[in-house]
């Protein structure tokens, strides 16, 4: 039994290795028409790390001045138009493996309303910032 | 005196800055009924409440694996929701299956210690005498920083808490929130409606709370920059 805070390294506890880091962006183009309880989705594939390998994330966007928040996930809100009417919707963006050494980043629209969804003006582009670590368990 | 963090995060090594060392792992499988969902409780046996990660798999060969919270996506949702959590006892890993079909989860999960455990012995994870635990073939993460704070109630208005790093550049942070003596790893970002929301920036990172319960947080920012 030891302190394993008191040590800046030891042999008695396994640790986290980096394995590889990248970044890579998504667009949502503007004003994308999205019929009645339907779903807009978007996806970007990357290749980064090893099989089995952890992943930390950032994501920013570039309609938030390109602040940087933690995780893999992110939940927005925007506003768009039903039938002329500002309305909301939810718009999410995940980072998952698609296989071993891809991630998939994928961006989800969903139109709640019974009316067609216009998103937001302009362009949205979401960077997503990847490190991979191994897995104590390797 | 520390070198400086900017030549310090370019090395492998530096005694100034402590590497992460994991003080619990447990590892396992359940299955998941169509659209049920599980709890698995471990006793942890650790004299404190440890900070949780880890990574889940719909195989036993952990050849495509995800991070909890996340995971492949049907028709724009989580196909399954996970997990992890850990109070005073125990480690928790919870699923939710939201497809109609029964699947097998496999589950890894780890756990860092907090400051208040520096002081407290914990019982090994590593066999230094059957596995080499550093090598120069990979990078590895240096602490910079590490520390919790409680916020009472906010009542629902936000309140901005900000802590200085200084680095001049975007760092890995891990961040772990606790309410009612629960921990859980905070994996994404609601911006707009989360109670707990991270923001990195090249010189600090803000927490924004919008809470209605005392949240205490556990972060950690690493000199390895989040490129």
């Amino acid at each position: 039994m030891t302190k394993p805070g008191r040590f800046v390294l030891s042999t008695d506890y396994a640790t986290l290795k980096n394995d590889a880091s990248t970044s890579t962006t998504i667009t949502i183009p503007a004003s994308q028409v999205i019929a009645a309880g339907s779903q807009y989705i978007v996806t970007s594939d990357v290749v980064v790390g090893q099989t089995n390998a952890g992943l930390r994330g950032q994501i920013s966007s570039s309609k938030d001045s390109n602040k940087r928040y933690l995780g893999t996930y992110q939940s927005r809100v925007r506003s768009g138009l039903i039938t002329g009417f500002p309305a909301t919707y939810d718009l999410n963006v995940y980072a998952a493996r698609l296989s071993s050494n891809t991630v998939r980043v994928t961006v989800t629209v969903f139109n709640p309303y019974s009316d067609p969804l216009t998103t937001a003006t302009g362009d949205e582009t979401f960077t997503i910032y990847l490190t991979t670590f191994l897995s104590p368990f390797q | 005196m520390p070198i400086s963090p900017t030549n310090a995060k370019n090395m492998l090594l530096t005694s100034d800055y402590p590497l992460d060392k994991v003080i619990y792992l447990v590892e396992g499988s359940t299955a998941v009924s169509g659209f049920g969902f599980v709890d698995i409780d471990t006793p942890h046996g650790l004299p404190f409440t440890p900070l949780p990660m880890g990574s889940w798999s719909t195989d036993s060969t952990w050849d495509v694996s995800y991070e909890l919270n996340s995971g492949p996506l049907t028709a724009g949702s989580l196909t399954y929701e996970t997990s992890v959590s850990a109070n005073s006892t125990n480690v928790r890993f919870s699923a939710n299956n939201n497809t109609g079909s029964s699947v097998t989860l496999y589950y890894r999960i780890y756990a860092l210690a907090p400051n208040s455990a520096d002081d407290l012995d914990v019982s090994f994870t590593s066999n230094q005498d059957t596995s080499f635990i550093l090598n120069t073939d990979l990078n590895y993460t240096k602490l910079f920083e590490s520390s919790d704070f409680t916020e009472p109630s906010t009542g629902g208005a936000p309140v901005l808490r900000s802590f200085f790093h200084g680095l001049g550049y975007a760092p890995q942070v891990l961040l772990w929130k606790e309410v009612s003596s629960q921990v859980t790893p905070q994996n994404g970002t609601d911006v707009d409606f989360g109670d707990v929301v991270v923001e990195i920036t090249s010189t600090s990172l803000n927490v924004t709370f919008t809470t209605f319960s005392s949240t205490k947080i556990y972060y950690r920012i690493y000199l390895d920059e989040q490129s």
